[in-house]
Order: C-alpha cells, then sequence, then structure tokens
C-alpha cells in the first residue's frame, strides 16, 4: 500500500515537474565583502528549482598567522522584477560556518582552531540572460543579514555581501 | 553640481510617463559604515537617516551615506525591491554605486509604516570598495 502511494506520489511529482520544477545548475565565482575592504576571491554554486533557490558560495584566506574557510549558503524565493523575465529579487534564510585555524603554535603546542555558525535573512539581486536554449547566464548580488541574537532587540546586525557571475544550465 | 546633473540623468532615465502617485517619507535605523565599528543602533547619529520621494515608482532617497535615484518594485504582499544607482558612502570614502533595497510596507493608515534593508556597493577613493548596509524602520505618505 506504502509503495502504490509513493508510486503515485512520484508519478504526480514527475508529471507536473517540467513546468512547476523547471531545474537549473550552475556554478560561478566572484567576490565576497565583509566590509572594511576585506574582499576575498569565491565560487559559488546552486540549484534552482521553480522558483526555489539553493545557492552556497565558498571562500577562503590564508596568511602566516591564520586560514580561514568560510561557507554561505542561502535558500531563497526568487520574484521577478516587474515585467522583465531576467531581472529578480531573492528573499531567504541562510547560513554561514567560518572555520578559523590560527597557525601559530601557542605554548601547548597545539594549534587553535574554532568553528562558528550563523543565520540570517538572505537578500538579493540576480539577472539571469539565456544565452542558448539551456544555457543561462547569471550575475548574482547577494547579501546576508545576520542578527546579532534572537534575544538582542536592537537593529543592529552583520552583514556580508557577494557578487558572483557563472552560468546555469537547464534540465 | 555634479552630483545634481548625475541625479537628473538617473532621474530622466528611470521616470516613467505616468508621474502622478507619490510617496514621500523619513526612516531611521542602523547604518554599516565599514569603519571596523558594529553598525549599532545609535538614533542620534545623523548617518542613520535617510528622506526619500517615491514618483510615480522612481524612488529617490538621499542620506548622509547616499543620494540615490532607483526603481520601487512593489509586490501585492506589501514587499517592495529598489534597485538604485548613485552616490554611496561608507567610512573609508564615497564614489558612484549602486544599491538594492528590501523592504516591507507593513500598515498604512494614511501614513504607511515600513521597514528596509538595503546593501551598498560602489568604487571609492584608491581602490576602495564601498561596501555599507542599512536597516531602517520609517514612515511614509501614500497619494495612492
Amino acid at each position: 500500500m506504502l509503495k502504490t502511494r509513493i508510486r503515485v506520489a512520484l508519478l504526480a511529482i514527475s508529471s507536473t515537474a517540467p513546468q512547476a520544477l523547471a531545474l537549473e545548475f550552475g556554478g560561478g565565482g566572484g567576490i565576497v565583502t565583509q566590509g572594511d575592504d576585506r574582499i576575498s576571491p569565491a565560487l559559488q554554486g546552486w540549484i534552482k528549482a521553480g522558483r526555489f533557490l539553493l545557492s552556497s558560495t565558498f571562500m577562503g584566506e590564508k596568511n602566516s598567522a591564520f586560514a580561514q574557510q568560510i561557507a554561505f549558503s542561502h535558500m531563497s524565493y526568487n520574484a521577478n522584477l516587474g515585467k522583465s523575465k531576467t531581472i529578480a529579487a531573492s528573499l531567504g534564510v541562510g547560513g554561514m560556518v567560518a572555520q578559523t585555524s590560527v597557525l601559530k603554535f601557542d605554548e601547548t603546542g597545539n594549534s587553535r582552531k574554532k568553528v562558528t555558525a550563523s543565520a540570517g535573512l538572505a537578500l538579493g539581486l540576480n539577472w539571469t540572460p539565456q544565452l542558448s536554449r539551456r544555457m543561462r547566464f547569471r550575475v548574482s548580488w547577494d547579501s546576508l543579514f545576520i542578527p546579532p541574537g534572537i534575544s538582542v532587540l536592537y537593529i543592529t546586525y552583520g552583514h556580508m555581501q557577494s557578487v558572483t557571475a557563472g552560468l546555469g544550465w537547464d534540465l | 553640481m555634479k552630483l545634481f546633473r548625475v541625479l537628473t540623468v538617473l532621474l530622466v532615465i528611470f521616470l516613467p510617463a505616468r508621474a502622478s502617485a507619490y510617496r514621500l517619507g523619513v526612516s531611521g535605523g542602523s547604518v554599516g559604515l565599514s569603519n571596523g565599528h558594529p553598525n549599532a543602533a545609535d538614533f542620534s547619529s545623523i548617518n542613520n537617516y535617510k528622506a526619500h520621494l517615491t514618483l510615480a515608482d522612481v524612488d529617490i532617497s538621499v542620506a548622509t551615506t547616499q543620494a540615490l535615484v532607483g526603481r520601487m518594485f512593489e509586490f501585492k504582499s506589501g514587499a517592495f525591491v529598489i534597485p538604485a544607482a548613485g552616490l554611496v558612502l561608507d567610512g573609508n570614502g564615497s564614489g558612484p554605486g549602486l544599491s538594492a533595497t528590501f523592504g516591507w510596507t507593513a500598515f498604512c493608515w494614511g501614513i504607511c509604516l515600513y521597514f528596509e534593508l538595503q546593501n551598498m556597493l560602489g568604487a571609492g577613493p584608491n581602490r576602495h570598495l564601498v561596501s555599507g548596509s542599512a536597516a531602517r524602520v520609517g514612515i511614509d505618505y501614500s497619494s495612492d
């Protein structure tokens, strides 16, 4: 009985998928800025299903004192601006995970490593003109507003922005 | 004078034929100036205030951190998005740039209450990337 239900559900999903879930995936690169001229090169990958977008941006920084890797992902709803078919705004939730390793050894002989995670509101604009029947160019300007804590009522926040460009393919 | 010319050119580009409905208001909140300090919600600072006029979907906004002209896109939910261009400023300089404002008009009883979050990117002096942001609460009068 359960198998039958699963089959019916899969059939229903697959029959509506081309219209409702026009799948697109892609990748590209760009920059991420966290203010104060802290600019890092970044790689970005995304999957888009209908109006929903899952995007992840990865960046890293290494110098003689520390190494840091940051992943910034968001799940957003895309809404076209006005009558445009290529310019859209995205609104969603996002998260950031940062791993920082202090490369200089402390007195115990151990290097220190810290992992921090944050979540916030993801807002962005994107432009995705069609290059061919299945290929799209994509320029995306994304941001993450991170509240300092759920118990804080002030409207202060952490903020980061990324500007990326890449290619996407419709499945 | 140069700024005025830039704003005039942008206004002509963005201004649609219909120019009757308008919104006029002020907002205040917290502005991220990228000057090494947290963007505390300091209502005593003039940095945190903005005035705007939206005339037939063309939004003109002025603050100590920006002078922008953009196009307002409104959604049925009360949400709005304003891509804009003009002059942007942060703690390390100012220059031409772009802005994206994401907001929500919450309540309207003659005067509307709205919330907005804003991203700014621009080209500052000495290869400085102007990278500001803002979170504001505002009120405006709408002629609609």
